[in-house]
Order: structure tokens, then sequence, then C-alpha cells
């Protein structure tokens, strides 16, 4: 495996005139198309909003205090993915590995706490399809929650079977680990638009 | 390698690469929207007060049916992009290869598509003007759509002035390539009517479009799809294909072609509108114009049989074909043509080196009229 | 890889965290006084701001080259070009309010 570093370069140094290696380039340009993605459905909220009669008062039907619990939650678990990046490169492989669980754990609150508010909803008997806002409110957090359950698999696989990598080619290992961590920053990222435009404006 | 020596098909990838990254989400995030629309009773798309069958629609209303549109089209026009650069890309390296000179004005073409594609993200309401948006915006989507017109036009102007002074051989790929300009071109200029919001009153959804669309993609497009199937064969398989056979495809098809779709031009011009289901024979302003309709299956037909050579072309020389005396057989000076004729597993047997521009081509004090961008002496 | 990074400087996540915190209960703060288009422009600045300083952050990580910066600045030129002007001709277009909901 190790091998291919010696034919492609930048895979684990960074080229001289972007700054970036390859997988870094990679990731942000995935994530400029996850921002076209979710970008849509942000003009299509406001489209929809500005061009409607009515909108309901979206912090009455909104549990405002979940939301903000998740903002917490999300952010403390990218602070703790940039520790766990910290500890891996200064080769504290233990530290690593709680902090990314730590991470994971954090990740599951969140998906725990928007299961109760879903719950919240439903047993008021509103559905998506009780309201536009409804309607966006659930496809915006449920694609975001997605995402989340995505970055959960990823990030499980490095905390776990994916460290085997580490002994193949260590700067590799961190170089994936870092890129990892910039998806997690940005689903954490999504969700301060989301929670602001869904749950205060 | 750097930037400046990659042929101007990479370059014409690249920017498609970029349309293609940046133009899909929106349509993923209307795929989406759609998807709950239609599985879980939402109304994005559904406007309050909907009666549908005599009884009101139960949906929560407060859709727009223009969300969908300007989601689909914010796609939709880099998608025809997407469908034509690579096509330019690849006229182009045929049209330098068989001139066998450099192509005129390439850094104007290579700014050209960059700016192309950055372009085509800010024009996609040109397909929307009939929708009743306000002037200001439309004025802003007119504009920008005839800016986006000069790239094209300086691509394809830059490929015509590339035959000035040229050393043309006209094997089949180089027919296909020369068709294209015209056509091409053709196609882009019956587009300026519908980008100008004032003419696209009585043009839109009238068979004018489908006349413009068509004539971009299947002049357009699929005869730069046919040259590069003709150009790469050899690469791919070792073998050439037949020459005869191709003349057989080639002019019958530019024939054929051009009669099918330019009578839809006429019949849009005189108001035939697109999907009637009984294709407008109810009105009496059409009456005039529906003989048209025999021309064009006639000759959609004759166009279809005239595929038969080049099928039967393909999968023939594949295996009897006449056989290439050398790795390069097109004489071309691009790296496709530094690997072994058909390519073994990983394509490049060696390390390669890029010493010069792609198109090196006929340069003074060179031995022959080609020098390959790997070679080191000229 | 780079030499001013987090492990310098694990004050600067702790004061980065906090901020983010603090402006987000600020824009609740502001969402509970109902002021319906001033809350938009006041929220929607705050947590652009925060949006940058999550993204600086995690930007920081990346690169300090000018070309990156420039195309970063010229996509988001364009975003809220793309958002806005289509909104501002729906909001400011003389239009009778049967007509509203059409843009």
């Amino acid at each position: 495996m190790s091998q291919e570093t010696e034919f492609i370069p930048y895979i684990v140094e960074s080229r001289e005139d972007t700054g970036l290696y390859n997988a870094k380039l990679g990731i942000w340009l995935f994530l400029a198309s996850e921002i076209m993605l979710f970008g849509s459905l942000f003009s299509a909220y406001i489209l929809l909003r500005v061009g409607s009669f009515t909108w309901p008062v979206q912090s009455e039907i909104q549990n405002v205090a979940i939301g903000a619990i998740n903002s917490v939650v999300l952010l403390s678990s990218s602070i703790f993915f940039i520790r766990a990046w910290v500890a891996l490169k200064a080769d504290d492989i233990v530290k690593y590995k709680k902090f990314m669980y730590l991470v994971i754990l954090f990740a599951f609150i969140f998906l725990t706490l928007k299961g109760v508010e879903y719950y919240q909803h439903f047993s008021h008997g509103e559905f998506p399809k009780s309201s536009v806002f409804l309607g966006l409110y659930f496809l915006m957090t449920g694609l975001h929650a997605l995402h989340i359950i995505g970055g959960i698999l990823v990030n499980s696989y490095y905390a776990g079977p994916g460290l085997y990598l580490r002994a193949q080619n260590k700067q590799w290992f961190i170089n994936r680990v870092e890129v990892a961590g910039l998806y997690w920053h940005f689903v954490d990222l999504v969700w301060i638009f989301l929670f602001s435009t869904l749950y205060l404006l | 390698m750097t930037f400046e020596r990659l042929p101007f098909f990479i370059w014409a990838q690249l920017i498609t690469a970029f349309l293609l990254l940046l133009a899909f989400p929106p349509l993923e995030g209307a795929a989406f929207l759609q998807l709950f629309d239609r599985l879980l009773g939402t109304s994005f798309f559904l406007p309050s007060g909907l009666f549908v069958n005599g009884h009101i629609y139960d949906v929560s209303g407060g859709g727009n049916a223009l969300l969908w549109q300007h989601l689909f089209w914010f796609l939709g026009h880099p998608e025809v992009y997407v469908i034509i650069l690579p096509a330019l890309g690849i006229v182009t390296e045929i049209i330098a290869c068989n001139t066998r000179k450099n192509v005129s004005g390439f850094d104007m073409m290579r700014y050209s598509v960059i700016f192309l594609g950055f372009l085509s993200f800010v024009v996609w309401s040109h397909h929307t003007y009939l929708t009743g948006m306000g002037t200001n915006i439309t004025a802003f989507f007119q504009t920008t759509t005839m800016i986006i017109s000069i790239p094209s036009i300086i691509i394809v102007s830059a490929l015509f002035i590339t035959l000035w002074g040229g050393s043309i051989r006209f094997n089949v790929p180089m027919l296909f390539a020369l068709a294209f300009l015209p056509m091409f071109g053709f196609g882009g200029l019956t587009g300026l009517p519908l980008g100008l919001a004032a003419t696209d009153i009585p043009l839109h959804d009238t068979y004018y479009v489908i006349g413009h669309f068509h004539y971009v993609v299947a002049p357009g497009v699929i005869l730069g799809l046919f040259a590069g199937i003709y150009y790469w064969f050899p690469k791919a398989t070792g073998r050439k294909m037949n020459e005869i056979l191709g003349h057989l495809h080639f002019w019958p098809t530019l024939i054929t072609m051009n009669l099918v779709f330019f009578p839809m031009l006429i019949q849009g011009l005189m108001g035939l509108n697109r999907r009637m289901y009984d294709g407008g024979a109810t009105y009496t302003f059409n009456q005039g114009i529906l003989h048209w309709n025999i021309v064009i299956s006639w000759a959609a037909w004759t166009m279809a049989i005239a595929q038969i050579p080049f099928i039967f072309n393909f999968f023939y020389s594949m295996f009897n074909g006449e056989k290439v005396n050398s790795d390069n057989p097109w004489e071309s000076a691009t790296l496709e043509w530094a690997t072994p004729t058909p390519p073994p597993h990983g394509n490049f047997t060696k390390p390669i080196t890029v010493y010069r521009e792609p198109y090196s081509y006929s340069l003074e004090g060179a031995p022959k009229d080609y020098s390959p961008q790997d070679q080191k002496e000229i | 890889m780079e030499e001013h990074s987090q492990q310098d400087e694990p004050k600067r996540d702790i004061l980065i965290y906090l901020s983010i915190i603090a402006m987000t209960g600020l824009i609740i703060g502001i969402s509970h006084l109902q002021l319906k288009t001033m809350g938009i422009f006041l929220i929607v600045p705050i947590a652009c701001t925060e949006a940058g300083i999550l993204a600086y952050y995690f930007m920081h990580l990346m690169t300090k080259k000018k070309t990156v910066h420039l195309i970063l600045l010229l996509t988001v030129i364009t975003f809220i070009t793309l958002l806005f002007w289509p909104a501002w001709d729906v909001v400011y277009s003389p239009r009778t309010p049967s007509e509203f909901t059409v843009f």
C-alpha cells in the first residue's frame, strides 16, 4: 500500500503551489458539491418563505432548547475531533482513540436528541405534510442527519478497524483523519445554518 | 507537464468536471423535495387552493411549481455545457492533428472555456423567461446569456481559423470534425433569438426550440463523438476502421441530420407548438407546415439506416480491420499516442516527461511534421 | 506539516468554542425578541460570522495561499448574488398582493 506514495505524488506531502495534498483538495471539492446541495435547499427555503402569505412562527413550533443543546453537542464533537487529530500527530494513540470515541458518542447524542425532537413533532401531529415549513424542516434536518450517520461510519472506521492503515503509512493516516475532520467540521457548519434558519428566524 | 501543456480536450474535461460537481447537487436537492412531495405528501411544488378531480387537493399548499423550474434549470443549463465541452475537445484534437498545425488562439480557447464554465452557472433562467419573472431578473439573465455566446464563438472561430494555411487531411474523423464546426455554429446562432427574452416570446415551446437544441446536440455533439470514435479506434484496438464504410456513414448522416432538424426551425417560426398530442393538427395556422413532418420522418429513417454501416464497421474492424503499422497511425503529437497501440494494462510502459506544447506540428527545424510531446528532441 | 497548528494553542480551541457558543446564545436571544424582518438582518450575519469563524478555523488547517482565498471569495460573492438578487426582484417589483405567490 505504501508503494503508492512513491509513485503518486502529494499523497502525504503538500504541493508547493497550493499548500494542499491530494486528499485535502479532493475533500474540499466534495464539500463544494455539498455546499451546492444544502445551498439549493436553503434557497428553496428562502424563495418559498418570501413568496408565501403566511409563515408559522418557527420558534413556537420548534423546540429551541433541544436545538441549542444540539448545537453545543455538535460543536463539542468538532473540538474533540481536532484534539484527536492533534493527539494523532503527536503519536498518542490512546488519546486519539479516546477523543474519537467522544466524537462518535456526541454524534450519537445529537442523533438521539434529534429523534426526541422528531418524536415530539409527530406526537403533536406535526408531520412533513402539515405545512411547507415543517416539510422543509424535516427534509433539511433529515438530510443533515444522514450526513451525520455517514460521518459516524467514517469516524468509527478510523477509530477502530481502520487503524491498521496507520501501521502501513503514518503520515497518510494522519492526512486521512484530517480530511475526515474537514468533513465533520462541515457537517457542524451546516448545522449552525440549519439551526439559525429553521429555529430562530 | 504543466497546465499549458495539457491538450484542449483535457481542459474541456476539467471544466466539465467542475460543472458536473457544482451543478448536479441542486437537482439532487430538487429531487429530495420531489421525493418528499410524492412519498410524504408535502407540497413544496404545489400551491395552495388546488382543485383536483372536483375536490380540494389535500395538501398543505404553500409551494411553488416555479421553484422546481429554477432548481431544475440551475442544473439544466450547466448540463448542456457538460454535453458540448467534451465534443469540442475531441474536435479540437482531431482538427489540430489533421491540419498539421497548432490550434490558432489556443490561449484564447483556454480562457474562453474557463469563462464559459463560470458563466454557465448564471444563465439558467433563460429557460424560464415565460414564467412571469420580473423584468429586472429577465434583463439580468438575458445579458448573461448574450455574454455566454462569446466564449463559444471564440472557440469555434479559433478552430475555423486553424484550418487556414493548414495541410488538411480529409480522413473520416476529420470529416466529422469539420462538419461539427458549421453545424454547431449554426445551432448556436439559432439559440440567439431564444436567448433574447422578447424574441423568445413567440418562439418558446415551439419546434424552433427543438430545432435549436438538436442542431447543437445532434450535428454538434454526436458528430463530435463519431469523430472521436473513428479517431481513437486505432488506439484502442490496433486496427483502423474502414474508410469507405466511414464515408457511407458520414455523408448520409450529415445530409439527413440537416433534413430532420432544419424543417423544425421553419415549423417553429410558423408557430407549431411542442408537446401537443396530435402534433398541432387541430390548429389552422399549422396546416401549411405540417407537411414538413413527412420530410422529417423520411430523413429520420434514412438517418437510422445510415448508421448501419457504422455499426457494422465498428464490430467488423475490431476483428478484421486493417492493422496499424505504428503506435501513432495519425501521426499525432499528443500523449495518448505515446503508449503502445493497443495499450497494455497501465497504459504507459515507462514514465513520461512532457517537453512541449500539445499541438507541436510543423515546428521549424523539426525532421518530421509532428513532434511528440514526450520526445526531447524536436 | 504546519508550524502554526492546533497543538500549540489548545487555549485558542477553547476560546473559539466559547465564542461560537456565545454567539449562538446571542442569536437565540435575538430570536426571542420576535423582530420579524429586522431579526433576519441581525441573526443571519451573526450566524454567518459563527460559520466563518468555524470555517476559518479549519480553513487555517487548509492553506494560506492567496489563490485559494480569492476563489473562495469569488464563490461567496456569486452565491450571495444568486441568492439575493432573485429575492430582491421578488420583493421590490411592483405586484399586487394576489400575484405575490408567483415569482
